[in-house]
């Protein structure tokens, strides 16, 4: 047996569970969005903003409670529905693999593989195979809760005898999903996905269609009919449009989720000791496999080329994912307009105040209007929740990772930081297409001055705030992460890393992003003097907070000598995370990396 | 038709087992148990695209493969050579098939043969079979080479 030293990709929270939260926050768009879409058939005006509602009281709401009721009946039916598909995945698998409970005849295996997850460290699952044959080679874990179980092919009988390090790896592989915490957010993601097909999709179209059949056919009887038909036509199509795109921001989301959990399960069952089963195994289907054409965004599975290149250089899967960065321009769009629309929902029933003003005591108007201000307060931490979130867990970890490649490939400078500068065009990018694809795009410029205006001005300088905050994350990240040694990455840098990130995220960036979206309309001027006065104090005091910052890790996290965890001794690497001890020769920094059982 | 016949079968069987020796000597004791699988479903094992599987299948064994290649080179040298000889009862048959394809144990056999082109139409044949019951390009021309090289051998 040897050992050898690997990057320790599960230092940093799994990708995987950023994907999983994105997809359900893409999930809840799209029912929203129906909510919307069929406010349109209903003949909802698309921005309520424009309609004064005090004036026109109950009649606003009474307009708006149904979209309102169907976007939220919408969001609960798709994770409803999810729910449903979720529990049923079990039997739905047994059904389709025409698996039972391993016979008399097959204990050994499930003997062989209780031994490798006993060996692995983890609870061993039932295996489940078909009663009889001796075809296929595919492995599926699955279960709800604490029921672990992996679906064998009938090849798996022949395998074990003749070739067992292909064997072990891949029930190393599907026990790895189990230790990853992968079945919940894969068969939940899963599961929404098809929630998604039958709950948004189906009534989307057959909404769109019944509705453009019957403006036609009455179209064709009544000609001013016709003209009220076409009329919305132009608004429809956009709406078909931006409902595509969100459609396909999900789709995307899910592939990548599928395929990124391969990858880290092959990662861990390497450190198992199946590297040569794995490299076999994807070593044959490099020569059997045809170039695909598909998409590669959406692609289910990675290539097994992928795969093999992931295994040898697992480093590569530190490098950051400008599709991630975009996913998250895009969602943070999603988040403004979501808040938007909800006030937008609150101000409707603002018409209900109205009229209870009307008709009621002074009391009651005031307590009807505090519910008002306090729902209004709720959404808004909840979008601000969301956006600390996003940026915190999805951003965040990715710049952490990247550092960590810088350090270990010794990549120093300023030449790296002007890399960031291409994450914050992606991000900026994916932020300006949200808006623009987002219901009706209340956002989005719809002019052609405010189209110059957002790609000339506004668009630029969110492009450089959002890099002053990547420069100042990498900054972090680089100095706290260099210097960490130890089994296990401290809490309090892990802390004041998030802290640090929020904080610059919403004093620097988002109050840009916010100010930018009034640039327009009634309120231009009021707008414009605050968006000056944000990006001056950006510029002034962005710079004492890089300087603080430096001061503060200098005083609090850098203030001592580092020693040896084995030997005790002080080292003097400057990156001590990345080195081995001058004094023992152990690794300085465990929580970086792992020990790789070899065979 | 003769293919269908347990002579056939059990000629299928004896040449697998020679060929296994050489290609996949792993699987030599489990011949026979493989050879009833194949035959108990002789259709190709479809990969499905599972987007929760493992994602990459290789082939589990490689006999029912062989199995599948000769079968498809039975079919093809009764259809296209041997079209007169199918008057002839199955015993005869299973021995000239044997004959061609094992001249070192059928001597006494009448042999006959086939022209170049057709072993070469027989050698692609049981290359496209082989690969689409998923065995590896070059093992799947080694098989082929093997089995095209005995009935050249006769010829």
């Amino acid at each position: 047996m040897q050992q050898r030293r690997r990057l320790n990709l599960l230092a940093f929270p799994q990708e995987t569970n950023a994907l999983f939260s994105m997809l359900i926050f893409a999930s809840i768009i799209l029912a929203l969005f129906l909510g919307r879409a069929f406010g349109i058939l209903f003949g909802t005006p698309g921005s309520i903003i424009t309609i004064d509602t005090t004036a026109r009281g109950l009649e606003v709401t009474s307009a708006y409670l149904p979209v309102i009721c169907l976007s939220a009946m919408a969001a609960v039916a798709v994770l409803g529905t999810a729910l449903i598909f979720y529990f049923r995945h079990s039997s739905e698998i047994r059904r389709r693999r025409e698996i039972k409970p391993l016979s008399e005849k097959d204990q050994e295996i499930q003997q062989h593989a209780n031994k490798l997850a006993i060996q692995a460290g983890i609870e061993p699952p039932g295996l489940e195979m078909p009663l009889q044959g001796l075809r296929g080679t595919d492995a599926q874990a699955f279960g709800v809760g604490k029921g672990k179980i992996i679906a064998l092919d009938g090849g798996f009988r022949i395998l074990r005898k003749t070739q067992p390090d292909v064997f072990d790896a891949l029930l190393h592989h599907e026990l790895a999903h189990f230790a990853n915490g992968d079945i919940g957010r894969s068969y939940f993601s899963d599961a929404l996905w098809k929630s998604i097909q039958w709950v948004i999709i189906l009534p989307f179209v057959l909404g769109l269609l019944g509705n453009v059949v019957i403006g036609l056919f009455l179209g064709v009887l009544y000609d001013d009919l016709l003209q009220r038909f076409i009329g919305p036509a132009q608004v429809i199509f956009k709406l078909l449009v931006q409902f595509n795109f969100v459609l396909v921001v999900a789709a995307v989301i899910w592939a990548r989720l599928l395929r990124t959990r391969e990858f880290y399960a092959d990662w861990r069952a390497v450190l198992w000791g199946s590297r040569n089963g794995l490299n076999k195994i994807f070593h044959e289907q490099t020569e059997m496999e045809k170039p695909k054409t598909r998409f590669k965004l959406l692609k289910l599975h990675p290539d097994a080329k992928e795969r093999m290149d992931a295994i040898e250089h697992p480093e590569s899967l530190f490098n950051p994912s400008l599709i991630i960065v975009f996913l998250a321009g895009l969602l943070l769009a999603f988040m403004f307009v979501g808040l938007y629309f909800a006030l937008s929902t609150f101000l409707a029933f603002a018409g209900v105040f109205q009229s209870i003003r009307d008709s009621s005591t002074g009391l009651l108007y005031w307590f009807a209007r505090g519910i008002l201000w306090f729902g209004i307060a709720v959404l808004t931490l909840i979008v601000i929740g969301l956006t600390g979130w996003l940026v915190s867990v999805v951003l965040l970890p990715l710049i952490q990772k990247q550092t960590i490649l810088e350090l270990i490939n010794k990549q120093r400078g300023w030449t790296q930081s002007i890399k960031m500068l291409i994450a914050a065009l992606i991000l900026v990018a994916g932020i300006e297409i949200g808006f623009f694809m987002t219901p009706f795009g209340p956002f989005a410029p719809n002019d052609l001055w405010g189209f110059m205006l957002e790609i000339f001005i506004t668009a630029p300088i969110l492009i450089l705030t959002a890099w002053g905050y990547l420069i100042y994350i990498r900054f972090i990240s680089l100095r706290l992460s260099a210097t960490q040694i130890g089994r296990n990455f401290s809490v309090w840098r892990s802390w004041f890393m998030k802290t640090a990130s929020v904080v610059w995220a919403f004093l620097f960036f988002i109050p840009g992003l916010f100010l930018s979206r009034y640039l327009s309309g009634e309120l231009l001027e009021v707008f414009f003097n605050f968006s000056v006065i944000w990006l001056a104090c950006t510029l002034l005091i962005s710079i004492t907070a890089f300087a603080g910052t430096w001061a503060v890790i200098k005083l609090f996290f850098d203030n001592q000598p580092q020693k040896c965890p084995h030997c005790g001794k002080v080292t003097r690497h400057a990156t001590p995370a990345i080195e081995l001890c001058e004094h023992c020769g152990q690794v300085l920094g465990e929580w970086l990396f792992v020990q790789e059982n070899g065979r | 038709m003769w293919i269908d016949t347990p002579e056939s079968k059990e000629v299928v069987t004896e040449l697998s087992r020679e060929l296994v020796a050489e290609i996949a000597p792993e699987e030599l004791e489990l011949v026979d148990e493989l050879i009833d699988d194949y035959y108990a479903n002789p259709t190709i094992h479809e990969t499905k695209d599972n987007p929760l599987g493992f994602g990459s299948e290789l082939l589990a064994a490689s006999t029912p493969v062989i199995a599948m290649a000769i079968q498809a080179l039975f079919n093809f040298i009764v259809n296209e050579v041997w079209v007169s000889a199918q008057k002839e009862g199955a015993v005869l048959i299973a021995q000239k098939i044997k004959a061609l394809l094992n001249p070192t144990k059928e001597k006494a056999e009448p042999a006959l043969g086939l022209t170049p082109e057709q072993l070469e139409k027989a050698k692609d044949l049981v290359k496209k079979e082989a690969m689409r019951g998923g065995m590896k390009p070059k093992k799947a021309e080694d098989l082929a080479l093997k089995i095209v090289g005995r009935i050249a051998l006769t010829s």
